[in-house]
């Protein structure tokens, strides 16, 4: 095939929905890197100003200015893969121009490279190959699933597949037999909440989408995945695309949106494929497109590729991402439910949340209910990895012991070694430790130790390992990831990486922990989004969990 | 910092029909009232509460970036910006509890740890002394939180107006903003995240090079001086207090207020006013830049007028004007009324442009006058 001209591409672009992603990947895939030519037609093209393209592109992890680019091996060094012969490989691979990747989301099967489109795994350069992701492990005792029911089925991933266990029948009943706000007051009934970390109850943010006023309204599945030791969303897509899709159709109906995008993080190139298969399968299964199964109800998805960029997972960055802005979050209220993509009401759900729908509509609220213990309700994904005897994705019942899952269900600590520390919602919660493994998976009992369940990373370390340097890193990625919008962040990340890795700051113990506090209770108090809100987390359970450790570190 | 939008609002304030009943909230314990789109901090400022800010110019849309705005809000976990929180009916606002104003000198330590120098000259810039003054405020110079610092200036871009010293750039971004939201002209960004920030232009290159205008409304909106004023600059050592008068830029039909800085009798800088009717701070490259003419050598002091030997020598007014009357006189006598033509000077004041067009149409008797500036 003849390579494509700037023009072309162009062409090919500029009147679909959110362009600017695609048009750059496009330029990124030909050329491997993404040319001053091409960001000058692209400007002209999308009608961009070119000082703010310039500075959008640079703001993208992966996005190459400059050969050799997008061939270069991006090696993960995420808090698990950097313990795990991420940094020998990086030294390994050094002469094909080797970078560091954040966590890349394969914590359960380490260590990723990612090359191009291809990602291979390994442990050292030598055994790196390209293999298909783990699927998750049961669980032990039979307790019952939600998300990953059927996920085990084999060739579920298939509209075929999917069809045959259950799949698109929600979907049917709801277009043909429910009004949209009965599908609103189920999904609002089974209580189901965001699982892509703050918890928002998913009923409610589609009855305000739903009442907002203006349209086109669309709905956006968040699929960046960038919280190290996250790696649930992943599995999700990778096996069960279709219940995703599914789950995005019944928000658009629910909510009366036309238009959908999956924002999916540049770091799964084969869930790309899976993803672009199943839409292109459900649209020719009438699922998706004008009209759907004859009803006066039409719905188009569009996959959108991020560039690497954690807090373009954040929902009003993602929309600047998606509308060719510069990724900073967005100042709220308004909230995306009424201000959100093009300004107008959006619903923007994480994987795990929508691929919960389908069940939920096919099984009833009290079902997914029910699920959950000691009065909460449902379940969630746990990603879990580290020094754990099996790592993988396991769905728990909301209110599990955190011991049941890190002994009874997956193995406990590696052979002569024991479990130091955990942290929560992958680095967002802090550690815990100590005494305070002792409770259960649920917002209520986190909130109580000052953590959170967020998306639902645990990433365990066991006595061998240095909490220090575990904090360290934890805080140079929130650092490499501010997207320095807001003072707190921008420069507290920076200030306490330094004071974690020692090259700056009080060599007295007092002062030291002095400046971190204050640090870090500002940007708690004052960050303009989550992640500088959650990075003292790191620094606040250091020190409560580890003061010696601390002292020594400060006062050698 | 002088906020012209503020006085606009307060007109409207006053002006809300008296028989509806205004919305109110509480503002440190006492019940004020807002009108629709007001922020907190509008309210609170209106009320002479002096919330500090760093990334704020009142012409630009709020953008949340420096938080030294918060304040607490009943009912929320934590502190907002006032600056982008809308006052919404029976709010609770709190703007300097003890905590607030911890976390601000707080913050103002950090900004002052990222920042190579604190103490600029005024000359800089409008509002160069802003993060100087609050750091003074909040007694924030305290060495606390060394580390590494942010920005790094740009020394290859040798253009004779505006100097890039971005080590002592706080990322605010109101150049940013100011160039696309006020100017519309989009020609500087941000370039890399985080701590990496930098003020750029397309492909890092020269302002020149850009879709720059050389208006300086960046140099005019940056709170540390970081964007600076070079030709003001060359005035730092001369002697005497920096003075400044208020007058109208004389190179266009716009009537651009500025505030001129003299040192003595020399003339060194021009500040756009904030509060002129017409630019409302804006200014283009003429009125902010293009002065030196005032004080040139090569400036005419006195008329000069041709002799027999085709030489300009030095001359009275009145030799000057009869000279020129002949002229014309011998030209309208010659070619008739509509041979001649005016054209008044964009530079010249409205009252100069009137007395101009009632020369040529009284004097000359035709209609032949335009003016420079009609485009
Ligand atoms: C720094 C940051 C990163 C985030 N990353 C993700 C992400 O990768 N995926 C996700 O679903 N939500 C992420 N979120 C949460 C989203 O902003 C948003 O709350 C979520 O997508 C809503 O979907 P839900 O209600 O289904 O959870 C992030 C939030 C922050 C502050
Ligand atoms: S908290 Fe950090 S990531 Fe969030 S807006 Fe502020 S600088 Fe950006
Ligand atoms: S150059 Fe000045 S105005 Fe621009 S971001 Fe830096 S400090 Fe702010
Ligand atoms: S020349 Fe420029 S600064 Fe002067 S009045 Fe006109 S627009 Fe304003
Ligand atoms: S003035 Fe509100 S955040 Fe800067």
């Amino acid at each position: 095939m003849k390579t494509p001209t700037n023009q072309e591409l162009i062409k090919r672009w500029y009147r679909e929905p959110a362009p600017l992603l695609p048009l750059l990947h496009a330029f990124h895939d030909r050329d491997g890197f993404i040319s001053d030519e091409s960001l000058r037609d692209a400007a002209v093209g999308l009608k961009i100003p070119l000082a703010d393209l310039f500075g959008i592109v640079t703001f993208y992890h992966h996005f190459s200015r400059n050969p050799p680019g997008q061939i270069a091996p991006r090696v993960c060094m995420g808090p698990v893969c950097c313990l795990e012969g991420g940094k020998q490989i990086i030294e390994e691979l050094k002469d094909e121009g080797a970078q560091a990747m954040p966590c890349a989301g394969r914590c359960d099967d380490f260590v990723p490279v990612l090359k191009g489109h291809c990602v291979s795994v390994g442990v050292s350069s030598r055994t790196l190959e390209a293999r298909p992701p783990p699927l998750p492990p049961r669980n032990p005792g039979g307790i019952e699933e939600c998300v990953f029911a059927e996920i085990r089925t084999p060739g579920r991933y298939s509209i075929e597949g999917y069809c045959r266990t259950g799949g698109y029948e929600g979907h049917r009943r709801a277009v043909k037999e429910m009004q949209p706000s009965e599908v609103v007051a189920l999904i609002t009934d089974s209580k189901l909440a965001g699982r892509g970390g703050a918890g928002f109850p998913t009923g409610l943010k589609w009855k305000a989408v739903a009442e907002a006023p203006g349209t086109p309204k669309t709905v956006i599945c968040n699929a960046d995945e960038g919280e190290p030791g996250c790696f649930k969303d992943r599995a999700i897509l990778d096996f069960d695309p279709h219940a995703v899709i599914e789950g995005m159709t019944l928000a658009a109906y629910a909510t009366g949106a036309a238009r959908g995008f999956i924002y999916l993080r540049y770091e799964y190139p084969g869930t790309f494929n899976v993803l672009e298969r199943a839409i292109a399968e459900a649209e020719s299964a009438g699922f998706l497109g004008e009209e759907v199964l004859g009803s006066d109800f039409s719905f188009r998805i569009h996959l959108r590729r991020g560039a690497g960029a954690y807090i373009c997972g954040e929902e009003g960055s993602l929309l600047n991402s998606l509308e060719g802005k510069h990724p900073f979050p967005r100042n709220r209220p308004p909230y995306p439910v009424t201000h959100g993509y093009e300004n107008l009401p959006t619903a923007v759900n994480n994987v795990e949340t929508l691929a919960s729908v389908p069940h939920i509509l096919r099984n009833g609220a009290n079902w997914y209910q029910g699920l959950g213990m000691n009065g909460h309700a449902g379940t969630k994904v746990i990603s879990l990895s580290g020094d754990i005897q099996k790592p993988g994705n396991y769905e728990v019942p909301f209110g599990l012991p955190l011991k049941t899952l890190l002994y009874d269900w997956a193995g406990g600590a590696r052979e002569n070694r024991s479990i130091q520390s955990v942290t929560m919602a992958g680095l967002s919660g802090g550690f815990l430790a100590g005494e305070d493994l002792d409770l259960t998976l649920d917002e209520t009992s986190l909130r109580s130790k000052g953590s959170m369940l967020g998306a639902g990373g645990i990433i365990v370390f066991d006595d061998s390992r240095d909490m220090v340097e575990a904090a360290r890193s934890a805080m140079a990625f929130f650092a490499e990831e501010s997207c320095g919008k807001c003072f707190p962040c921008r420069i507290g990340t920076q200030r306490l990486t330094e004071r974690l890795n020692g090259k700056a700051g009080p060599m007295e113990l007092g002062k030291w922990i002095g400046e971190v506090k204050d640090i870090g209770s500002a940007m708690k108090a004052a960050s303009a989004c989550g992640l500088g809100m959650a990075a003292p987390l790191i620094t606040d359970s250091l020190m409560k969990y580890f003061p010696e450790r601390v002292a020594q570190h400060v006062e050698p | 910092m002088s906020k012209p939008n503020r006085e606009k609002l307060k007109n409207d304030i006053n002006s809300v029909p008296t028989d509806v009943q205004p919305a109110a909230i509480t503002l440190d314990g006492a019940v004020v009232t807002f009108s629709e789109g007001e922020t907190i901090y509008d309210v609170a400022h209106r009320h002479g509460i002096d919330i500090p800010t760093l990334c704020y110019d009142p012409r630009l849309d709020a953008f949340g970036g420096c938080r030294l705005c918060i304040v607490e809000l009943e009912g929320t976990r934590n502190p907002v910006a006032s600056c982008t929180t809308k006052a919404a009916p029976g709010m609770d606002v709190r703007t300097a509890t003890g905590e607030i104003e911890k976390h601000r000198k707080v913050l103002l330590e950090m900004v002052a740890s990222e920042n190579r120098e604190l103490d600029v000259n005024p000359l800089r810039g409008y509002a160069s002394q802003e993060l100087t003054a609050l750091v003074e405020r909040y007694e924030a110079r305290t060495g606390r939180f060394n580390g590494k610092r942010s920005g790094a200036s740009n020394t290859v871009d040798e253009n004779p107006f505006i100097l890039r010293d971005y080590d002592l750039c706080i990322s605010c971004y109101r150049c940013v903003r100011v160039c696309a939201e006020q100017e519309g002209d989009y020609a500087i960004s941000v370039m890399n995240r985080g701590f990496d920030t930098q003020i750029t232009t397309e492909f890092n290159g020269i302002l020149k090079d850009s879709a720059c205008t050389f208006c300086g409304q960046c140099v005019q909106t940056c709170p540390t001086g970081a964007l600076a004023d070079k030709k003001a600059l060359r005035a730092v050592n001369l002697p005497g207090e920096i003075e400044k008068t208020r007058t109208i830029c004389p190179y266009c039909g716009v009537g651009c207020s500025v505030d001129m800085l003299t040192k003595k009798d020399r003339l060194i800088g021009i500040h756009p006013a904030m509060d002129g009717p017409a630019n409302q701070g804006a200014l283009c490259v003429k009125g902010q830049f293009a002065f030196d003419f005032v004080q040139h050598p090569d400036r005419l002091s006195t008329p000069l007028v041709r002799g027999g030997d085709g030489q300009l020598r030095g001359a009275s007014w009145d030799e000057a004007l009869d000279r020129a009357a002949d002229g014309f006189r011998a030209v309208r006598e010659k070619y008739g009324r509509h041979s001649i033509y005016g054209v008044a000077s964009g530079r010249a004041p409205n009252e100069a442009a009137y007395l101009m067009q009632k020369f040529i149409r009284a004097g000359f008797g035709t209609n032949y006058i335009d003016n420079c500036s009609r485009a």
